[in-house]
């Protein structure tokens, strides 16, 4: 009864499956999973490079600078802003800058809305202060002058100009920083 | 017909080709990635030599030489007026002592708004000589400028009344009460 399989005849119908093992035919999923990989791969590879790759060809600060310019322009060189006269630039009065520090604490959006950073969809944040020379800041017989707005967020881009300006009535260069963002 | 598309199917020849063009297309791709990502420092990188910087140098010196040549209301001169017809001539190195007085306020000034934001200056003279041609004469030196900086000038006329001390600057109208015309050059860059 030491029948071995090996031996035992096949009728060509019961063999016909077995030809399947040595074709080559229908192995197009392989191709199309190296197809798919490589497709991801590249998918993935733009959404990494490119988005970074033209980080340093662009500037992003731009539109914050020019209205940090814009408003520390007024308030140095305009009789709206803290100007002394129309035609001298750069002399301050210390009553309009105390003037202003009041009506931001008390009506900070109106503020914004007067130097043109808050409209129906944008709205910026303005932090203005006057220091001395030193860094520290300004202060007129015992009292502040001018130190008010929100603290500028350590995560967002925050544009700054300074502008040196003379302040009259207590003799003493001054720096005005404005900062928006 | 049918021994043509099993002979295409078996066939195995130019697959290299197939298998250059893509490495070459990988090589080309990373190339042009590594280009770009080389070049870190474009003009318009966050750093201290970005143009905004380079601006905001320029209004401050503008600012500070117009703060400086306003005249106090119960004053004859301004400060900076004053200094320069004070001025002898000298040319101060670096932080060397300045005189008389009147110089010595003015370089107070530009050390304490300069200097101590990182911001190293250069202020010169210039003037017009007998041959009414443009001569410069250094003030306060502290070194040969970078590249990138930045020249702010305003100018200032001077009178026979102004009574100025240095002698190397000449009269240009003798018959009229007009001395001289100074171009006040202060130049900034960052170190």
């Amino acid at each position: 009864m030491n029948k071995t399989p090996s031996t035992k005849r096949l009728s060509q119908k019961q063999t016909r499956h077995l030809l399947y093992l040595r074709e080559d035919k229908g192995q197009i999923s392989l191709d199309f999973i190296a197809g798919t990989v490589i497709f991801m791969v590249t998918f993935m590879f733009l959404f990494q490079t490119l988005t970074s790759l033209f980080v340093p060809f662009v500037s992003n600060s731009d539109e914050i600078k020019s209205m940090a310019d814009r408003v520390a322009m007024t308030l140095a060189e305009s009789t709206d802003g803290l100007a002394d006269s129309p035609t001298e630039n750069n002399i301050i009065s210390v009553n309009r800058a105390i003037e202003l520090n009041d009506q931001m604490s008390l009506d900070y959006n109106g503020v914004l809305e007067e130097y043109g950073l808050s409209s129906d969809n944008t709205k910026y944040n303005l932090n203005l202060s006057l220091r001395e020379t030193d860094g520290s800041i300004y202060q007129y017989q015992g009292n502040i002058v001018l130190n008010n707005g929100p603290v500028s967020p350590v995560t967002a881009n925050v544009a700054q100009t300074s502008r040196i300006v003379y302040i009259e009535q207590d003799d003493i260069i001054t720096i005005l920083y404005v900062r928006v963002w | 017909m049918n021994n043509k598309l099993s002979d295409l199917i078996k066939n195995n020849h130019g697959q290299l080709y197939t298998l250059e063009g893509a490495a070459t297309a990988i090589m080309m791709i990373i190339l042009i990635v590594f280009i770009i990502k080389a070049s870190p420092l474009t003009p318009l990188t966050s750093s201290t030599s970005h143009q905004q910087v380079e601006a905001q140098l320029e209004t401050t010196g503008t600012d500070l030489l117009i703060v400086l040549d306003h005249v106090p209301e119960d004053e004859e001169y301004s400060l900076l007026k004053e200094a320069l017809m004070d001025w002898s001539g000298v040319e101060f190195n670096g932080q060397s002592s300045t005189y008389p007085g009147s110089v010595t306020e003015v370089s107070t000034v530009f050390n304490r708004v300069f200097l101590g934001y990182g911001t190293a200056f250069n202020l010169e003279v210039a003037f017009l000589n007998e041959d009414e041609e443009w001569e410069t004469r250094k003030m306060f030196w502290n070194g040969r400028p970078s590249d990138n900086s930045i020249l702010v000038t305003r100018k200032m006329a001077i009178h026979n009344s102004d009574n100025i001390s240095a002698s190397f600057i000449p009269d240009l109208s003798e018959n009229s009460d007009f001395y001289n015309i100074l171009d006040i050059k202060l130049t900034l860059w960052r170190m």
